[in-house]
């Protein structure tokens, strides 16, 4: 559980991907996204997804992108089976199930390869309200402290004799019970953890807050940014053209 | 007996949390895996029930292969009381919480009503059978957490850090809890770092380093061993230390008790 969702968790390595600007790293997982969104062709997607692998290899987190494609597996073969069921055909159902793999891979270049820090400094930087940035960039760090408490969860219940690979889905939904309400009831007393945490470091969500470290784009940022926009406008010129 | 033979095991491929650990729990032992936090002793202790199985080597349960059978079946022999008993908490009650793991393995409803109530009453948690186990106190939480496992009777007791936030009567509730189960035939295995509880129960020790065994023995033997301890990231309880400060090395002191049978032992002597 752990493993997979680290696909999206960044783990402090530095290459020269992790360094960028994170708006520019949002602006190339963007235009990758919005590729695959509003292409149809599958040749795209497999290049999309390439693509994106390519980044992920460079920025040395290739095995938590192919965790982030083994996430999503299968909800893509479920996409795959009823679109293929429903008559849209082979090429069409294979498109529309690795869009979706490709779509979140382009989250796990941005999540995986930006620290969680330079995520809150650019939602700052682009006036997102400091309590949205500032949950937002919380939840973010909670997901493998979640998944963490989750697996716990799970080895409890199965160490008292709970199976939880049943087939059947009624009983497999069943069986959840054991899982969830441990985790929500968990979940609830952190968050009021943490918020009184919060509260006895003097947070304060309107206040004017200043940060040691500041964003800079750099000439590798603005040849990212230009990279991107280039990539998309071919797109969209081969896409009027043909 | 369950016999750990060899067993190597990594999360994620590169880096072994485990490495060619060997270690052997007969019946009716208590045993005491001790060592630093990330040491390994929790992802150990998840390999005796089959939760997590080895990379390499072995785990044997009653001669059976800990990876050939499900968890579920391996539960009935094997049971883990983990650090968060809230961990494992769901029911809207207490006496539904205990019979949990009774139906998942099948037992008729008159075996488990008649259980749980002789679980309520052995932990002292009669009057709370209808009350929702989240509104227990920690010491009381505690206490079903233990009720939940013990109800099935299973052949050996796992307990990860049983030590951890607990207070004077709790211990002391442990420590009578781990002796009459031992009495009874059945194995206890502990994993703490907790040297002064270790040192009061006298268990069979084995020292856990970096995901290696460094040393095992009697508590006597490892305890008062400085640089075994030292390698294992503890520290000596604190009367060996004293007794060590005074010039004395009585390996058979560990505790309190121990010293002040000691001091009463030289004293009549002395006046003889």
């Amino acid at each position: 559980m752990y493993r997979l969702t680290s696909a999206f968790i960044y783990e402090g390595r530095k290459t020269w991907v992790h360094e960028l600007d994170p708006r520019s790293k949002l602006i190339l997982s963007a235009t990758v996204m919005l590729i695959s969104i509003l292409s149809e062709s599958l040749l795209i997607q497999i290049l999309v997804w390439t693509g994106e692998m390519l980044i992920s290899f460079i920025g040395k987190e290739l095995r938590k992108f192919l965790n982030s494609a083994l996430l999503v597996l299968p909800f893509s073969v479920f996409i795959l089976l009823i679109n293929y069921v429903f008559g849209r055909g082979l090429m069409a159902s294979i498109t529309l199930s690795l869009r979706l793999v490709a779509m979140v891979g382009a989250f796990s270049i941005f999540f995986a390869l930006t620290p969680p820090e330079d995520f809150i400094l650019m939602l700052e930087s682009l006036k997102v309200p400091a309590l949205i940035s500032f949950s937002f960039s919380l939840a973010l760090r909670f997901i493998p402290v979640m998944a963490e408490e989750t697996q716990r969860i799970i080895d409890a219940q199965r160490s008292r004799g709970l199976k939880v690979d049943s087939r059947n889905p009624i009983r497999r939904l069943k069986m959840m019970m054991p899982i969830f309400i441990p985790l929500i009831i968990l979940s609830i007393k952190k968050s009021m953890e943490v918020a009184e945490a919060l509260e006895t470091r003097c947070f304060d969500p309107n206040a004017k807050r200043t940060s040691i470290i500041e964003l800079k784009m750099t000439m590798r940022d603005y040849l990212i940014i230009a990279l991107s926009l280039a990539i998309l406008l071919a797109y969209f010129i081969l896409k009027c053209s043909i | 007996m369950i016999k750990v033979e060899n067993v190597w095991f990594s999360y994620d491929g590169v880096r072994y949390v485990l490495k060619d650990v060997i270690m052997k729990f007969s019946e009716g032992n208590y045993i005491a895996i001790m060592g630093e936090n990330g040491s390994g002793k929790t992802t150990l202790l998840k390999h005796l029930n089959g939760l997590l199985k080895p990379n390499k080597g072995r785990v044997l349960v009653d001669g059976i292969e800990t990876s050939k059978i499900p968890v579920s079946e391996l539960a009935r022999k094997v049971a883990i009381v983990f650090q968060n008993p809230e961990m494992m908490f769901f029911s809207e009650r207490v006496y539904d919480e205990i019979s949990f793991a009774l139906r998942n393995f099948g037992l008729d409803e008159e075996i488990i009503e008649k259980t749980v109530k002789k679980v309520l009453n052995i932990f002292g948690l009669d009057e709370y059978a209808t009350e929702s186990p989240f509104n227990l106190s920690e010491g009381e939480k505690r206490r079903l957490a233990f009720a939940c496992v013990l109800a099935w009777n299973p052949k050996y007791i796992v307990l990860d850090e049983p030590t951890a936030g607990q207070d004077v009567f709790q211990r002391e509730l442990l420590r009578g809890l781990i002796k009459q189960l031992t009495s009874q035939g059945r194995t206890v295995i502990i994993a703490s770092h907790d040297v002064e509880f270790v040192a009061e129960t006298k268990p069979y020790i084995y020292l856990l380093s970096k995901g290696e065994v460094i040393g095992e023995g009697k508590a006597e033997d490892v305890l008062t061993d400085d640089k075994l301890i030292k390698k294992a990231g503890l520290i000596k309880p604190q009367i060996v230390e004293v007794f060590n400060y005074l010039g004395f090395n009585y390996r058979e002191i560990l505790d309190v008790n121990d010293a002040l049978d000691f001091i009463i032992k030289k004293v009549s002597e002395r006046n003889v």
